[in-house]
């Protein structure tokens, strides 16, 4: 699906450092990848290249096999991979929630017919059918990002790359986009690349990328990053609560796995302990 | 410099077609030196609440009154109730606009009319709080990271050297570690000071950490009270609006039936139930 090599990037030549160097990063079709790293470790900069926002400055980033410097293919590239950013008010254009969804197809030129289905489509699938003739500016935060998604998926793309959908949310919204970008996932196939700070929304993909200083630092499943939970402090990021309890456990000489992401495997875990303990009293 | 609303209900566009209720009969009393935290989800009043803390907004009914102000009073002198109570916004960074950091705190000071000595003191004494360096004080805003551009303009709040300090979402936004500098940069200022800290958030596990008393919204009423602790206990009321309370505290509630908040705390417990292998 989209494929970095060598990638290379900094926003001017003034700036000594590279913002990113030497990536190598292969995403393959239907994956929901969890890109983390601190304030500044290139991630923002890193999804830019995925559609053709930014181009390498070495290197080379191919979106369906397309190299991105390729201007005639622009808009097969645009449609193909579809962004989502930050902040929800920047990127709802139109007074009426069906007009936003619209824009982009009938920007692409798609008959109106077809247009018409699309976006009701779209609708659907974020849960937001009911809020068709809504005013965006009236919807909250969780809503209007799930109005901006649909607006990606009525140009039908294959991939969707989100920079930190959720940090404007509250624990609704967050819940509601998370949910929305499984669904699409499993359900659609689409694939998912997600920039994120939060550990817990990164535990709900099946891949986990970290970023450091603009370079690939760890790339696994998310079982396997967070339980380096020294590393991944070393690097100013944080690990779910759960599994940071779970390492300070083991610590202190508790056998617990440290490879525990929620609230039942550690339930599990500790009861096990529990049954175990009085087991050898009785004995 | 005691805090109190007394009723205090709120309407936005009062008369017109998008009238809607934002404070329903709210009562509070926010002692001197307290770190205070106020939680809800987005639309339970939070924002609005605190917004009438220095009279930005006038309630529809009740009163608010601040050390011995009355803030709906006709007369009321907000001019210096804006100096005592520091109001810091969501993505305050969004408002630094000098050119230099120094310059940015020290709007606040200059235009009260103080000497340039005495802003000058107020200035780094502002920057220290907040643990900025000297060197970034002669940056340009636009030039230092999302962490350091909160700090500064938190800094430049301080700077009136109020006595009450206010902040709605103050890690918004923010990754793991610029949250944890946000958060253990207040603590840290309180306890130097003895400042009075008003916490506004959506309620996430590190506030049960970091504030001595919580007050939950939602739709505009205050629903409960208390330390975090007591609060975090009714974590499934808290979930019936929106809110979410620290993982830990499910899952020490679910194992041991026993109410604790912080991540430490859930490893004392543990610990003292499993015991020392």
């Amino acid at each position: 699906m989209i494929k970095t090599e060598n990638l290379s990037f900094k926003y001017n030549n003034e700036q000594e450092s590279l913002v990113l160097e030497d990536i190598n990063l292969t995403i393959e079709k239907g994956e929901f990848v969890a890109i983390i790293g601190h304030n500044g470790s290139g991630k923002s900069t890193l999804v830019k290249h995925f559609n053709a926002i930014l181009l390498p400055e070495g290197g080379t980033v191919y979106v369906k096999g397309i190299d991105t410097r390729d201007e005639s293919r622009l808009y097969d590239i645009r449609q193909a991979v579809g962004m989502v950013f930050q902040n929800p008010d920047n990127q709802l254009v139109a007074t009426i929630v069906e007009d936003d969804v619209a824009f982009a197809p009938e920007n692409l030129g798609v008959a109106p017919s077809e247009i018409r289905k699309r976006v009701d489509r779209s609708l659907e699938t974020v849960g937001m059918s009911e809020y068709t003739h809504h005013a965006p500016h009236l919807l909250s935060g969780g809503q209007k990002q799930r109005v901006a998604i649909a607006g990606i998926l009525a140009m039908k793309p294959d991939c969707i790359v989100l920079d930190e959908p959720t940090a404007m949310l509250d624990p609704i919204g967050r819940r509601e986009v998370i949910q929305t970008l499984l669904k699409l996932n499993s359900e659609e196939g689409i694939t998912i690349v997600l920039v994120t700070h939060n550990m817990d929304e990164a535990v709900s993909a099946e891949r986990v990328v970290v970023l450091s200083e603009g370079g690939v630092e760890m790339d696994g499943k998310p079982r396997e990053i967070f339980c380096q939970v020294e590393r991944l402090k070393a690097l100013g990021l944080a690990v779910p609560q759960i599994t940071e309890l779970m390492y300070e456990l083991s610590r202190e000489g508790i056998n617990v796995p440290c490879d525990i992401l929620t609230v039942d495997e550690a339930y599990n875990a500790l009861s096990q302990i529990e049954n175990y303990n009085k087991g050898l009293k009785r004995s | 410099m005691v805090i109190r609303a007394e009723n205090l209900s709120y309407t936005y566009s009062e008369g017109g077609p998008f009238e809607r209720a934002a404070l329903n009969d709210v009562s509070m009393t926010i002692k001197d030196g307290e770190f205070v935290g106020i939680i809800g989800h987005t639309g339970s009043g939070k924002s609005t609440l605190v917004q009438h803390f220095n009279g930005l907004l006038q309630p529809v009914s009740g009163r608010v009154i601040v050390g011995d102000i009355d803030l709906s009073a006709k007369k009321a002198d907000l001019k210096t109730v804006r100096t005592k109570v520091g109001l810091v916004f969501q993505y305050p960074e969004h408002q630094l606009f000098e050119e230099t950091v120094r310059r940015d705190i020290a709007f606040a000071p200059v235009n009260m009319g103080f000497s340039p000595v005495e802003v000058n003191e107020r200035v780094e004494r502002a920057a220290r709080l907040v643990g900025l360096s000297e060197e970034i004080l002669d940056k340009s805003p636009f030039e230092i990271s999302g962490g350091q551009k909160r700090r500064a303009a938190i800094a430049g709040v301080l700077a009136m050297d109020p006595e009450v300090l206010v902040l709605d979402e103050p890690t918004a936004g923010l990754d793991p570690h610029g949250r944890k500098e946000i958060l253990a940069g207040l603590l840290k200022l309180h306890r130097e000071t003895g400042i009075t800290v008003i916490l506004v958030s959506h309620g996430m596990e590190d506030i049960a950490d970091t504030v001595q008393r919580l007050y939950v919204m939602n739709m505009g009423r205050i629903v409960m009270e208390g330390t975090p602790l007591e609060v975090y206990a009714r974590y499934e009321e808290l979930e019936e609006i929106g809110l979410t309370a620290p993982p830990v505290t499910k899952l020490i509630k679910r194992l041991y039936g026993a109410d604790i908040c912080t991540l430490s705390q859930a490893k004392e417990y543990i610990l003292g139930v499993i015991g020392r292998a």
